[in-house]
Order: structure tokens, then C-alpha cells, then sequence
């Protein structure tokens, strides 16, 4: 498309008279506000003050709260004890209810189903991976029992909450149109007493598990290589790596933080008898919620490893791994108990089992 | 089929909690809690106002939207009830809830909550109409006796109107035209200077025509 500029000409008359129009009407516009605010002469700027009144209400203009804070308006209250009961709008409920409803309760059906769905995929297609298939029959001693109990027993609490915690929330849509209104009642009556049981003992083999498997966990040398390259995802060998290889080390610190939150807001939902107020309960369950969700995506693909990754189970069943899958997976801990002498023979592994609890064998030697 | 509502006339409502009381002694409401509140804005100032809420009995209620055992029901008339055999206590509803009308018993160790209670506009629940055990679990059901709740019937000042939402519209529109009738000699900024502090003076003046 073409376009001719008009041509430049000097200021005509109506243009003149224009410029003035103009100016006279910015002075009446800059003239206005001094003229409003009189309450006398009624003009367009009155605002209805019952407007104020309702906005004080829903506490939600922030000159109104403001002005209460400097104790203007006075405050709002009751002669009802309770929790909020002076508070007359509650105007976050709906948000939340929105969040619940729209956000998560189908985003987590996607992302959980998504994630769920994928593993299976990846384990029909590729199986349990066997990188190494050597059986050499040697041994080494990876967990010892109270490492192992530590791990099956807050991995049962957690699949626990998970079930129980999902019932409630995803109930209502899938299982009510099943089992109908009554057996589901009993269902989650069943799960907010088990989940708020149990919620509790989470939190205690968190605990636990930080105390016993912090230091195994902290960065070290070698570490970062592991994971620029994946784990060996990407072809080629495992990279070297130690006790625990950084992949399972961010595991767990993604554990214990989010796990923190999740218990801490679950205890704010726990115990609703010290008062709290429901903005604060709304939050928790948010965080509760978005926190539980990503566990749970990211515990599956730990359960996937888990069963994938041929005699990662055996440490975590017996306390002993093969010798060859330590070497192929964490190398510098096999070469370093190599060194110490720690390296056993499958009879010698048997014959400990056996043993251990007639003699006594330390604990650390023995993993029974 | 009637719309069942409730009105109350922050003009008229004197804060005297007689609703709170009616409520609680007719329906026998479980220890430590109140079905019915008087909540006073701006206390103790010009343009203070008390209103007494309960539950709305929401068109579109997001108590029944969150409950997740779904166990609302609305009535012919209009009336939000629940099951307190399948509610599980969780407090979603009063999370969702606009007004803070669901109410929870303390049950069992560590304060958990019990079975949600509320206000039932004075029509039980799901038993057979006046049925001893629909009033051991929800109070009183005088909607089933042709009578509207108590709270409302007890309002010495008639700010708290209960009924079909046509008639109590009916009832305050004509409240409103009348006041701004009685305040036209001062014009109509007299009905909205109720609720503000006065420009001068004690504020008196600005209360006259008015009611
Ligand atoms: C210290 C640990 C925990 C505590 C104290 C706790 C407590 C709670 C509480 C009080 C609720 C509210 C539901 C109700 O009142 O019935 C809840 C809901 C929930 N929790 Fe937990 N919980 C904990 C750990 C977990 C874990 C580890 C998961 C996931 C693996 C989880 C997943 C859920 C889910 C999905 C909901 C349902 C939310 C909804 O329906 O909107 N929780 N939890
Ligand atoms: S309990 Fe609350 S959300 Fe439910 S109907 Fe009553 S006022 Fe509405
Ligand atoms: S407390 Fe009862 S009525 Fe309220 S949402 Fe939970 S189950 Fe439903």
C-alpha cells in the first residue's frame, strides 16, 4: 500500500482556532478536581460511600485497610468465639476452590498419569537394564539392616499417605460414580484418619533418614561430570561415582526439602483446635498439595530405577550388591572397599547371614 | 417452588445476637459452636453496622462444589442441606465457603474436627421430616411445619428476614424507597452519609430522616 504524507503547510486558521479549543479544555480538565469533592453541588465524582462501606467488608481496597490500621474506621467484630468469625468475606475461599479444582486436581491426574504411563513405556521397551552381566560372586555390603528398615518403612508411610492423601482428592470424580456416596464415605473417613495417623510418622523417618544419610550425600568431586553427562545416559561408560551418585543424592535433598514442607504444612492442617485461621490452612494446603504432587512424579521414577536397573534392589533387599554392578554404578565406593578388603565371597555372605545373630557379629559387618 | 433466603438489614440490626441465641437454644446446636453470627464493622465509629450471617444457602453453592464425599444436597426450596452421615469432617467447606458458615465439633484427640455442622434454614436434614433423629443430628425442622427459621422470627427489629427470595426483596425494596423518601428534603446524599463519617459536627444531624 502506498501512503502520501500530507504536505507540510503553515497553521490555518481553523487550526488556530482548534489550538485554542484545546487549551481551554485542558484548563477546565486541570480546574475539575478542585471543583469535585463538595458534597453541595452533587457532580459526577460522588462516590457512594455504602460502596466503601461493602468494600471495608471484603477488606479488599487498600486504603480502607490502611485507614483500619490507623485506627480510622475501627475495627470488625463479634461476640462469637471461633476461628475467623469476624472476619464477614471470606473472599479467598474461591480462589482456593478454583486452585483445587481447576489447577489441581486435573494438572496432577496429568502429570502423575503422564509420568506413570511413560515409565511403563520405557520399561516394556527397554526392560531391565543389565549393563554389566558379570556374576562375579563377590559381594559387597551396601546397606545395613537399620538402613533398610529406615528406607522400607518410610517408603511404606509415603506410598501410604500417597494412596490415601489421592483418595480424597481425586474420590469425588472416579470412585463415587464406582462405589457409591456411602462405601466412599467410609473410604475417606478410613483415609483422613489413616493419612492424619500416619502424616506424623512421615516426618519422623524424614528425620531419621537426614540423620543417617546426610553425609553420604553431600557434593563431591566428580559429581558435576556425573551429571553433565547423565549417568551414562547419553552412551558411553557410567561415569565414576561414589557411595551414592549424584542423580540419587539430589533425590535426596529434593526428599527432605519438599518433605519438610509437606510435613510442615500438614501439620497446619492437622491441628485446627490452635486457632489458625483459614488463609493460612488455604496456603498449606497448597503447598501440601504442589508438594505431595511432585513427590510422587518423582518417586515413581525412583521406583522405576529401582526395579529397572538389574541388582540396585539386592542392596536395598539383603544389604549385599554384586561386585560387578558396584563397579559398573559406583565406582570409586567398589575400588575403595576393595582397598579396605570389604570385598566377600557368596559363601562367605551366606555363611554371615547365618551366623550373625549367634556370635554377634558388629552390625555393620554382618547387614542381617 | 420458593427460593429460600435470607436478608439481614444492616439499617436496623441493633447487635443484640438474639438470632445466635434463637438458633442455638431451638436446633440444640452442639457445645462450642454458633450456626448464626453477628459480625459489627467499623465498631465503635460513625457508620458502624452489625449484620447477621449464617449460611446463605448459595444458589451455586461452592460448599457443595468442594465437598469432596459430595455430600450436599439442595432442597425444593432452596435450602442447603448435608449428610452428616457421609460428610468426613475434612473442612473443605469452610475453606470455600464466602461466609464461614460450616462449623466443626471437636472430636477425639488433638482437636480433629468432627461431622460439619451449619445452619439448615431450620430444615433438618435428610431423615423424615421431624423425626427424632433428623433433630439429634441437625436441630429442628419448622420449615416441614410451615413455619420459617427461628432466628429471623425472633428479630425484634426486623432486620433479619427469612423467606422466599421474592417476598424479602419485596419487603426491603420498599424499606429503601421509604428511606430515601424521608431523606429527600435533604437530599439523597443523607441516605448515603449514614455510612460515613459526618463532614462536621457529631454526625446526629446527618442521622435525621432517617428510618
Ligand atoms: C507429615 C506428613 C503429612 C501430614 C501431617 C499430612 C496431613 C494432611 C492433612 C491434614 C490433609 C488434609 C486432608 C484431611 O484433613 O483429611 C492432607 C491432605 C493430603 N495429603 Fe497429606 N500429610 C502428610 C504427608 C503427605 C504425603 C507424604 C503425601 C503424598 C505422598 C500427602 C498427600 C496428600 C494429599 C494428596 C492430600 C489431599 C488434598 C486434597 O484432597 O485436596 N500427604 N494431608
Ligand atoms: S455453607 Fe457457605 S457456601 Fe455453602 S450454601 Fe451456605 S453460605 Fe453458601
Ligand atoms: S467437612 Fe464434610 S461437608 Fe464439609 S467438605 Fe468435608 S466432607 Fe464435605
Amino acid at each position: 500500500m502506498s501512503f502520501r504524507p500530507p504536505p507540510c503547510r503553515r497553521v490555518t486558521r481553523s487550526g488556530w482556532i482548534c489550538w485554542v479549543l484545546l487549551a481551554g479544555l485542558a484548563l477546565l480538565v486541570a480546574d475539575l478536581p478542585a471543583a469535585a469533592p463538595s458534597h453541595d453541588k452533587p457532580s459526577a465524582k460522588v462516590d457512594d460511600p455504602g460502596t466503601d462501606l461493602w468494600r471495608f467488608v471484603r477488606r479488599r481496597a487498600p486504603e480502607l485497610r490502611s485507614l483500619a490500621e490507623k485506627g480510622a474506621i475501627g475495627p470488625v467484630t463479634t461476640q462469637v468465639k471461633g476461628v475467623d468469625t469476624s472476619v464477614l468475606i471470606n473472599d479467598k475461599g474461591q480462589e482456593w476452590r478454583l486452585y483445587r479444582h481447576r489447577m489441581l486436581i486435573p494438572i496432577s491426574a496429568i502429570v502423575l498419569g503422564t509420568v506413570a504411563v511413560l515409565l511403563l513405556l520405557l520399561y516394556l521397551a527397554v526392560g531391565r537394564r543389565v549393563p554389566d552381566p558379570r556374576e562375579t560372586g563377590k559381594r559387597l555390603l551396601r546397606f545395613v539392616a537399620y538402613e533398610r528398615t529406615l528406607h522400607w518403612f518410610m517408603a511404606a508411610i509415603f506410598l501410604f499417605l500417597g494412596v490415601t492423601g489421592l483418595t480424597i482428592l481425586y474420590g469425588r470424580p472416579l470412585l463415587i460414580p464406582l462405589v457409591g456416596k456411602e462405601s466412599f464415605s467410609a473410604m475417606a473417613s478410613a483415609s483422613k484418619e489413616g493419612h492424619n495417623l500416619f502424616g506424623p510418622l512421615f516426618l519422623v523417618s524424614l528425620l531419621l533418614f537426614l540423620q543417617r544419610f546426610w553425609r553420604r550425600n553431600l557434593y563431591s568431586r566428580g559429581d558435576l561430570r556425573w551429571l553433565i553427562r547423565l549417568g551414562g545416559l547419553l552412551g558411553g561408560d557410567s561415569p565414576p561415582a561414589g557411595f551414592f551418585n549424584m542423580g540419587e543424592k539430589m533425590l535426596f535433598w529434593l526428599l527432605i526439602a519438599v518433605g519438610l514442607l509437606i510435613c510442615a504444612s500438614g501439620l497446619v492442617l492437622l491441628f485446627p483446635n490452635f486457632g489458625q485461621g483459614r488463609l493460612l490452612m488455604e496456603g498449606a494446603h497448597l503447598i501440601h498439595t504442589l508438594g505431595a504432587v511432585l513427590l510422587l512424579a518423582t518417586i515413581m521414577a525412583h521406583i522405576y530405577m529401582g526395579i529397572a536397573t538389574k541388582g540396585a534392589m539386592d542392596g536395598m533387599k539383603g544389604g549385599y550388591v554384586e561386585y560387578s554392578w558396584a563397579r559398573h554404578h559406583h565406582r570409586e565406593w567398589a575400588d575403595e572397599e576393595e582397598k579396605k578388603g570389604r570385598v566377600l565371597s557368596e559363601e562367605e555372605v551366606r555363611r554371615r547371614f547365618g551366623e550373625a545373630r549367634k556370635i554377634g557379629v558388629p552390625e555393620r559387618e554382618a547387614g542381617t | 417452588m420458593a427460593r429460600m433466603k435470607f436478608y439481614c438489614d444492616a439499617a436496623r440490626c441493633i447487635e443484640c445476637n438474639g438470632c445466635v441465641t434463637a438458633c442455638k437454644n431451638e436446633n440444640e446446636v452442639p457445645w462450642g459452636i454458633n450456626r448464626r453470627r453477628v459480625v459489627t464493622i467499623k465498631d465503635g465509629v460513625h457508620g458502624e453496622r452489625s449484620l447477621s450471617v449464617a449460611c446463605m444457602h448459595c444458589s451455586d453453592a461452592p460448599c457443595a462444589a468442594v465437598c469432596p464425599v459430595d455430600c450436599f444436597y439442595t432442597t425444593d426450596d432452596g435450602v442447603v442441606l448435608h449428610d452428616k452421615d457421609i460428610c468426613i469432617g475434612c473442612g473443605y467447606c469452610f475453606y470455600a465457603c464466602p461466609f464461614g458458615a460450616p462449623q466443626f465439633p471437636q472430636d477425639g484427640a488433638f482437636g480433629t474436627r468432627g461431622k460439619m455442622d451449619k445452619c439448615t434454614f431450620c430444615a433438618g436434614g435428610p431423615e423424615p421430616d421431624g423425626s427424632a433423629e433428623e433433630y439429634r443430628k441437625y436441630g429442628s425442622n419448622r420449615l416441614a411445619e410451615g413455619k420459617l427459621p427461628l432466628c429471623a422470627e425472633m428479630c425484634a427489629t426486623k432486620a433479619l428476614l427469612a423467606g422466599d427470595a421474592g417476598v424479602i426483596s419485596d419487603i426491603y425494596r420498599k424499606r429503601v424507597v421509604n428511606r430515601a423518601a424521608a431523606s429527600l428534603e435533604w437530599g439523597a446524599r443523607l441516605q448515603r452519609a449514614n455510612f460515613r463519617a459526618p463532614d462536621s459536627g457529631t454526625g446526629t444531624e446527618t442521622r435525621k430522616g432517617h428510618r
